[in-house]
């Protein structure tokens, strides 16, 4: 279970408002004389509390869309709007902030630095960022306590699990307190109980005011989010509330431990 | 004339062996910028940490540099009976050339740091 330390969630954005609001957006690549067109007017709003799934094949347009709402690309048509400012226009520094203070990663690998605690991997994006030496380590701490981690805070990345190492990934995107958390198939590298257990953690989350978007190749993990987008040649043909959302914390009640 | 051509030569080889370690330094560790530029990081900031690295690398040889010459002049004085005398000024011009080197072979592997895309440096394998 998650430690329940709600003093250091991100400020929860008012549940009404569109966190998300992208409004017909393109995204061409030229492959050598070949023009891609990745996404080919996209609109979706996610608000505020939401836990949204993207869904769909490889070169749907999927991971493209959320390399945009990360602020890692821009969109070449179109508007996106984050916390109701257009976003789509700014500067590489401008977007650097952003990704900075307004939106936490987690990725498939976790993408953690071998060379430095789990303490030191979540204190990163502070680094750029004017926080002090003192706020810095109390931040990464409660960040740590919240994903259950908190007596593993000297160990290396080499020293823990891929379900604690994924946990480790969520507390580093947590740290700075961001508006959105963007998981891009977070648990692609791990077991089937460890990736309910990773659901568990981005439910608690969501329950705390969090909104989530992830992407993920998997139905039975797109069930645990409120809602699923499925992509399909650049654009999403599906826009669905889930029924019947299962609780992660349920169903683990049901899956086999490593002892079992 | 002479020392000033050798010591000239072994600057502008260290110096491009500083600029090699920090190009597969870069290459090696591509996922972290990409994680780094995710998270928060200017391009200034990837550069300033590139630069940084390769700048301590060259002063840790200008260190090295120094002690050697001073350990040598000591055997040397030690075997012929020569008073040794140590220059400040020199160790100075060492340190101060030891900053410049790593700044000027260090500038390229940071700005190509600097300048990847993150997309592609995430995905890196």
């Amino acid at each position: 279970m998650l430690a329940t330390n709600q003093s250091t969630i991100a400020p929860i954005t008012a549940v009404d408002a569109a966190v998300i609001c992208v409004e017909d957006i393109h995204k061409y690549y030229e492959l050598g004389e070949t023009r891609v067109h990745a996404l080919r007017g996209v609109s979706v709003a996610v608000h505020g509390g939401e836990f949204v799934a993207l869904m769909g094949a490889s070169g749907s347009g999927k991971s493209t869309f959320m390399n945009i709402l990360g602020c890692l690309d821009r969109p070449g048509s179109g508007r996106y709007l984050l916390e109701g400012v257009d976003v789509s226009q700014h500067d590489k520094r401008a977007l650097a902030l952003i990704r900075n203070q307004k939106i936490g990663f987690v990725f498939q690998g976790f993408n953690l630095l071998a060379r430095t605690t789990a303490l030191e991997n979540v204190e990163l994006p502070t680094l750029y960022s004017k926080v002090s030496n003192e706020e810095r380590h109390t931040r990464a701490s409660e960040a740590l306590a919240m994903v259950g981690l908190a007596d593993r805070a000297e160990h290396f990345p080499s020293q823990m699990s891929g379900g604690q190492q994924q946990r480790v990934a969520v507390a580093r995107a947590l740290v700075n307190r961001p508006s959105i958390l963007l998981a891009d198939e977070p648990t692609g590298n791990l077991d089937s109980r460890t990736s309910v257990e990773i659901m568990e953690v981005f439910q608690d989350l969501n329950d705390k005011g969090l909104t989530v978007v992830m992407v993920t190749h998997e139905h039975d993990i797109a069930e645990f989010a409120k809602r699923v987008l499925v992509f399909r040649d650049g654009k999403i043909r599906k826009d669905e509330p889930v029924r019947n959302r299962p609780r992660a914390s349920e169903v683990l009640k049901t899956l086999p431990t490593l002892e079992d | 004339m002479l020392l000033i051509a050798i010591a000239s030569i072994s600057l502008i080889v260290g110096g491009i062996g500083i600029m090699n370690v920090m190009l597969v330094s870069v290459t090696e560790r591509t996922r972290e910028i990409g994680v780094r530029v995710a998270v928060g990081a200017t391009e200034e900031a990837i550069q300033l940490q590139f630069l940084g690295e390769s700048v301590m690398l060259s002063l840790v040889g200008g260190a090295a540099g120094v002690l050697g010459g001073i350990v040598g002049s000591y055997l040397v004085g030690q075997t012929l009976k020569w008073e040794m005398q140590m220059s400040v000024e020199a160790v100075v011009v060492a340190a101060l050339f030891s900053v410049a080197v790593g700044v000027f072979f260090g500038y390229y592997p940071a700005q190509k740091a600097s300048h990847l895309d993150p997309i592609e440096a995430l995905r890196y394998e």
